[in-house]
């Protein structure tokens, strides 16, 4: 807690020099607090969404204006607030402190710096509720943004301006896939705002040693409202970060925003609405829970100034029931989502990304050309290959054609596996892929496929760099190039053969 | 329950004031204020008038007294009287408040109370009545109270506006900074 010496200065001057605002202050007298939320009469004047002043030192925001009482959400939960209090009007709504200073910095939802590096030095505040881009000042999304994740680039391609949704049951790795697409932006000139709701703080705290680590940290800012807060500051929290990366956005930059998660936010305001004795609807939730997140999501998207917003919201889902309240309501509102099965990830596929509930609306416009050559036919080995399991599974004995279409797929399913601490650039996924198509992962044996691919990388950078710039520099496989990979591909097979035989 | 019991203690506020206003003196509100305080503080006071082993006639001459106490004026008897006959009385407190919150608006004026660390001389009450009235426009009826708490400086607040200097204004938002940090 910092006692700034100015203001204590300002404040010792004009108490000397006489000075006193003349006018009146527009008050109202707190007469029932509880549960962080309290009501005041007076305040006649007061606007929804107002911030007001405590004469105890706390501050609250307006969220129900009746006849006799405003209700008003505490934002400090640590401040007591006592009946009889005078509440003044502040006047303004509630803003967020945005600029470039924000970046590497872990912030709350009332706009502190909590990371123990100083205090924030914010070029400018601006109201959370803003209006959302119109139709006319948005452009088409046909830029990728690539998450590092070969699974998602190739199948389920998310372009810069999209929303995405990361769908999925606890521990099913929607955090870390979020994470590994935050480091992936590095040095590819996106900013991102990650936005935690009613997490764990020892989560949070990994989380920033994690991004730290990757070097991600400096392009990155932190908005967290963990599990401890009141809850109005849950419900402000993803709007903080919305104000955030949108400043950016008006820069003509690009940003990504992970909203984790927005069941989170959805309880809040559950329990916010609930409070206030709003008649409740489906699943207790009040009526207005669409467009809570509906506003929210629409501010993301590409705009004609040259700027972004990319939205990744996460949503839990209990026993993978992709058909509760929130997850539909989410799945209406964004351009796709990428389903992550708790089965698969039990099987030891991760990222779990179950390719047949998971869609991007976007699809290959928003795709580099050289993984979108390379990915033809693979969702279709895909499908195909989970078709032909069920067969499998009841030791049914299938024909030849049938029995290589099961190969083929088990090696696409190998080739999507990831690790954690392992991401691709274009190029990269592009050159797995061309193997994968060309059938140079065909005789190399399941547990081998992954080291092949990695290798093969390696192999192209090291001695063929010329070939692994020219796809970096044109972004497509032009069919010189295609020849040449076909034999760089046939020479690394042998390479790496002998190497097995060693 | 209480919701109802609200909106008939305003309905018969609302009575009173329409036939009376004319009749009142502006300064009986603030005897109305201590009457509700009184009543509101002691809520057995009233809940003792409505037992049915009093007589009618001696529940009347309490509320008389209660009247007499509080210097209301003449014209409460007949609300007293009112509410001993429909069998409300226990929603007496809640007329008072009624009537508080509601006279000012009869009458186009603000009810402000001048809070000082020290008694105010007439001519600073004068002072301070002129200063508001010139803010807000209306007819200000004011109380003047004495609160050491203040240390220094005078306080000038109604339901909706305040207006404060004060040492211990000043302090307070010192202990804000420090608070929030």
């Amino acid at each position: 807690m910092e006692i700034r010496s100015s203001d204590l200065i300002t404040l010792f001057e004009d108490a000397l020099a006489g000075k006193q605002d003349k006018k009146l202050e527009e008050v109202g007298v707190v007469i029932q607090v509880g549960d962080n939320m309290c009501r005041t009469t007076g305040l006649s004047n007061a606007i929804f969404g107002e911030v007001i002043d405590f004469e105890g030192g706390n501050q609250g925001v307006i969220f129900d204006l009746g006849q006799e009482l405003v209700s008003i959400f505490l934002l400090y939960g640590n401040i007591p607030v006592a009946e009889g209090e005078v509440a003044r009007r502040t006047g303004h709504m509630f803003k967020a402190p945005v600029g470039m200073s924000l970046l590497g910095r872990v912030i709350d939802a009332r706009g502190k710096a909590i990371d123990s590096l100083g205090s924030l030095k914010a070029e400018e505040f601006k109201n959370i509720e803003a209006p959302v881009p119109s139709v006319i000042d948005r452009s088409s999304i046909n830029e990728p943004l690539q998450t590092g994740q070969l699974a998602v680039d190739a199948l389920i391609p998310i372009g810069r301006g999209q929303r995405e949704l990361i769908i999925g049951d606890r521990n099913s790795g929607k955090t870390a896939l979020a994470i590994d697409t935050i480091i992936s932006q590095k040095g590819k000139g996106v900013y991102c705002v990650y936005v935690s709701i009613g997490q764990r703080q020892s989560s949070l705290a990994k989380i920033v040693n994690m991004l730290e680590q990757a070097g991600a940290l400096e392009y990155t800012v932190i908005v967290s409202a963990d599990a401890a807060e009141p809850v109005l500051n849950q419900y402000l929290a993803p709007y903080v970060g919305c104000t955030v990366a949108e400043y950016f956005r008006d820069k003509g930059k690009d940003a990504l925003i992970v909203y984790d998660d927005l069941t989170n936010h959805a309880v809040a305001y559950r329990e916010m609405s609930l409070l206030m004795r709003r008649p409740p609807s489906r699943e207790a939730f009040p009526g207005d829970v669409f467009y809570l997140h509906s506003r929210l999501l629409e501010r993301a998207g590409k705009l004609l100034n040259g700027g972004s917003l990319t939205a990744l919201p996460i949503v839990q889902i209990q026993g993978d029931d992709i058909t509760a309240y929130i997850p539909t309501n989410l799945i209406s509102i964004t351009d796709g989502q990428i389903f992550l099965d708790t089965k698969l990830f039990n099987q030891g596929v991760r990222p779990a990304v179950n390719v047949e509930l998971s869609v991007s609306r976007i699809g290959s416009a928003a795709q580099t050309q050289a993984v979108k050559q390379m990915t033809r036919g693979l969702r279709l080995d895909l499908a195909q290959y989970h078709e032909l399991l069920s067969f499998a599974q009841f030791g049914t004995e299938l024909d030849e054609v049938s029995q290589e279409r099961l190969n083929r797929g088990a090696v696409a399913v190998e080739i999507l596996k990831q690790d954690r601490d392992q991401n691709y650039s274009f190029v990269d996924e592009a050159l797995i892929l061309f193997a994968f198509k060309n059938e140079f992962l065909n005789k190399v044996g399941l547990k081998n496929v992954r080291d092949w691919a990695t290798n093969f990388i390696s192999y192209v950078k090291s001695v063929y760099p010329e070939i692994y710039k020219d796809i970096e520099d044109a972004k497509a496989v032009s069919d010189s190039l295609v020849e040449k990979l076909n034999n760089v591909a046939k020479e690394f097979s042998k390479v790496f053969a002998s190497k097995l035989d060693k | 329950m209480e919701q109802k019991a609200s909106q008939l203690a305003y309905k018969y506020a609302k009575a009173f004031l329409n036939v009376n206003t004319g009749t009142l003196n502006s300064n009986f509100i603030w005897d109305v204020k201590k009457a509700y305080n009184f009543i509101n503080d002691n809520p057995d006071t009233l809940l003792i008038l409505t037992l049915p082993n009093i007589s009618k006639n001696d529940k009347a001459k309490a509320l008389e007294v209660l009247r007499k106490n509080f210097n209301l004026p003449d014209c409460f008897t007949k609300l007293f009287e009112l509410l001993l006959k429909h069998n409300r009385l226990l929603i007496c407190a809640e007329v008072l408040k009624y009537i508080y919150l509601l006279y000012p608006t009869y009458t186009g004026s603000l009810l402000f109370e001048f809070i000082s660390a020290t008694e105010l001389s007439v001519e600073d009450q004068e002072q301070f009545k002129n200063f508001v009235a010139k803010q807000t426009g209306k007819n200000i009826l004011f109380e003047a109270m004495i609160d050491e708490s203040l240390i220094a400086g005078v306080r000038l607040q109604s339901r909706n506006l305040l207006w404060e200097c004060s040492i211990k204004d000043r302090l307070n938002r010192l202990k804000v900074l420090a608070v929030r940090g």
